[in-house]
Order: structure tokens, then sequence, then C-alpha cells
């Protein structure tokens, strides 16, 4: 603190009453002010009181926001906290490389480069199709009989033609009937308007012809 | 003097820069193995101090977590260009404040387009796991602290960064200018304005002055003495 500072101050405290700025104050707390700052705060009962609640209540301030902050995180949390970082730290100096899985897929083949080699796997695939063709035709026949197997997919085809169902056939009968009992029954009058708007089946039959 | 909680000493922070340039060099060299095990000291030494600072803006331990895990990141990928002239605890502190401010700009923004679903629920239930008291004391308890984070939290940005390093944090004025890249002065200022605004929004909060003297209440309620 310069000389011609400190002088400033002291004519600005006169203009003020002698009292201390609020400014002041907060740097006292912080640094303890100048001699005459502080013999002015041992005279004045005004400004030591100031000071006072002033200091008050930034001890409240702080007392209560580190309460908060110390139910919130607690020492088991710091701690897992810690591990984290170490652990990305890590990962990002590459000493922990993070484990990368293979997509699957089909894997690439290397490309054969000598003509014997390629001979060989002409050779090789048309082997495969030999006894793959012969290995076929003989499972074919062993599991569906030969041609009688052969006559069985053709009716297996046909299969969805199925014979109609005696009971529901009878169930139909039935509806139709009940049906035909209901028309020839007397007509409640009320009801008449509706009837003549419902359009019959005969009329019907002959807009489809 | 206040009591301001453990502030780190300057020989302290003068080896923690030494160590900060010591892991540069290893990290030139291409001995990351060494670098991270060095690294891991500064963790240990300025974890706790950087969750404070971080819930001091964000007041959701999820997001500190986070918030401190990518400064300490950052700070380690961007160590190369780490200037050994600085002082490595200012450097990092600003990597973190800058971060917090980023998530709580963020987190404005996601605010006015989502309807936030059980925040509030979730961050009860993780102060009723931890609590003591009856549900009477606890209700209160977090009224307080909700009210004094919302007084913080209104605060414009550098007020509020001053408010926090230097009084939440207890960083001394000079640090505090420092991080910032202000002057002392300013650093002042902002913080004379910063608390003269909290003496008013929380000037009927009694539970905040206990043990005051009488007519403490008259300092910084009009600034003008």
């Amino acid at each position: 603190m310069t000389e011609r500072s400190s002088g400033v101050r002291d004519w600005l405290r006169a203009a003020r009453g002698g009292h201390l700025h609020d400014r002041r104050l907060l740097a006292l707390l912080e640094a303890g002010g100048s001699a005459s700052e502080r013999a002015h705060l041992e005279a004045c009962a005004d400004c030591a009181e100031r000071l006072a609640g002033l200091r008050a209540f930034l001890d409240g301030l702080r007392r209560e926001a580190e309460a908060g902050c110390d139910e919130a995180l607690s020492p088991a949390r710091l701690a897992a906290a810690r591990r984290r970082v170490r652990r990305r730290v890590r990962r990002a100096a590459g000493r922990d490389r993070a484990r990368v899985l293979r997509f699957p897929g089909p894997t690439r083949t290397r490309p054969a480069t000598s003509a014997r080699s390629r001979w060989w796997l002409g050779a090789a695939a048309a082997a495969g199709l030999c006894i793959g063709l012969t290995v076929g035709r003989y499972d074919a026949g062993l599991d569906l009989g030969g041609a009688d197997g052969r006559a069985g997919i053709a009716a297996a085809g046909s299969a969805t033609e199925r014979p109609a169902d005696p009971a529901s056939h009878a169930g139909d009968e039935l509806f139709l009937e009940e049906l035909e009992r209901m028309l020839a029954s007397p007509s409640i009058p009320a009801l008449a308007p509706l009837d003549d708007l419902t359009p019959r089946l005969a009329d019907v039959a002959v807009d489809v012809r | 003097m206040l009591g301001v909680p453990n502030r780190p000493r300057a020989p302290a922070r003068a080896a923690d820069t030494r160590l900060a340039g010591d892991i540069k060099a290893l990290l030139a060299e291409g001995d990351s193995e060494t670098a991270c095990a060095q690294f891991d000291l500064l963790v240990n030494r300025y974890q706790p101090r950087a969750a404070r600072i971080a819930y001091y803006y964000l007041h959701d331990p999820a997001d500190v977590d986070e918030a401190v895990q990518d400064a300490f990141l950052k700070a380690f990928v961007h160590l190369p260009s780490f200037r050994e002239d600085l002082c490595f605890e200012f450097w990092f502190t600003r990597i973190l404040v800058n971060g917090c401010l980023d998530r709580l700009k963020a987190r404005t923004r996601r605010r006015r387009w989502v309807t936030p679903v059980g925040d509030d629920e979730r961050q009860r239930a993780e102060r009723q796991t931890a609590a003591e008291p009856s549900p009477e004391a606890l209700l209160l308890q977090r009224e307080r602290r909700d009210f004094l984070a919302a007084a913080v939290r209104r605060l414009p940005t550098r007020q509020r960064t001053v408010v926090i390093l230097s009084q939440l944090a207890g960083y001394a004025t000079r640090d505090v200018a420092h991080t910032m890249g202000v002057s002392e002065a300013t650093v002042r200022v902002h913080l004379f304005q910063a608390v003269r605004s909290l003496r008013k929004a929380l000037g009927g909060q009694r539970w905040l002055l206990e043990g005051r003297s009488a007519g403490g209440d008259r300092a910084l309620e009009t600034g003008t003495r």
C-alpha cells in the first residue's frame, strides 16, 4: 500500500465523518488494513460493530455453504470420483486402451498369390460340390423314402384343399333355418319403415347379376 | 482475519507447479506411465478443493463429479502447453471454473427446452439418505441452503466467481486475481458489490448471522459509507 493511496483514503474517511468505507472493512477482514485504520477501529465503536457484523455474515455464509457441500460430497464419493479421474487420465495417455470388439461379419481372406494354391483351391471347390450333391441326393432319399417321399411332397402341396367339416356344415344349416323362421314370423308394425329401408336379398342378387 | 479454510501455501504451490513441469517433460519424452503416476499426486491434492468449488457452482453431486473429471482430464491433455512460469493451481482452477460456467450455460439452455423430470426428487432422496435430524430440521436446513445457493446463483458471473473463490474456497484476493486474470482492485470491487447484493438478499435471514453483534446489519446495506 503506497503512502499516497493511504493519504487519499484518510482524506475520504474524514469526508465521511471519519468512518471507514465498507470496501475497506472487507479489505481489513482479509489483510488487516493500515495502522491508521486499525487505530480508528479501536477508537470507533460504530466501525468496529460494522466490521463484526460483516465478519459474522461472511462466516455464516461460509459455514452454511461448507455444510451443504460436506453433506453432498462424502469422502466415499470423492474417492470414487478420484478413481474415475485416474482411469480417464490413463485412457487419455494411451496406457489403458479401451478394448475394441470386432464387429461380427465375414472375415477378409488373403487372396492367393501363387498358381499352385489357386489350382488347389479350384480342385477343393469342385470336390466339395460333388460330395455335397451326392450326400444331398442320398439324404433326400433317406428322409422321404425316394419316389414315395416325392409323392408325399406333392400330396402335402394339395393339403390346403381340406374336406368339409360335418359339424360346421350342420351349424350353417341351423343358422339358415333360423333366418327363414324369423323372416316368416309376423312383422311388428312399428318396425315396418325400417323393414322397408332394408334391401331385400332378392334385389341384391338381381343387382349382382 | 477470517477463518478461511486451509489455503495452500506458496511453497506447496511452487512444488506443484514444478511437478506439473516434470509431468510435461515426461509426456514429451513419451513416458506416459510415470507421467500418469505423477499426475495422480496432483489429483489427490486438488480433487477435494476442486469438488467444493464445482459444488458451489453446480449444486448437483453428479454434475460436480463430471465437471471435476473433465477439468483434470483437460489439464492433463493440455499439460504440454502449460507455461511453467504460471502457477499450476491457478491454471487448473481457471479450467475448472470455465468448465462449471459452461455446464451452467448448458443446463440453462436445456431447461429452456426440456422439462426437468425427477431432478428435485433425486436430490431430495440423496439428501434424505444422508440425513440424521428430524424431517422438520432437515426441511429447514434445506430451505436455508437453497435460499443461500439461489442468492449466490443470482449474482453476475464475475461477482459469483469472486465470492466462491475468495469467500467459500478461501483464496486470497491476489490468488483470485491471478486465477481470473484481472487486477486485485477489480476483485475487491466485485467482492464488495457481491457482498452488498448478498446482504440485501439474505438480510432477513437471522440464522446466517448467529453470534453477530447488534447493529451489524448496518454495514454494506447502503454501500455509501
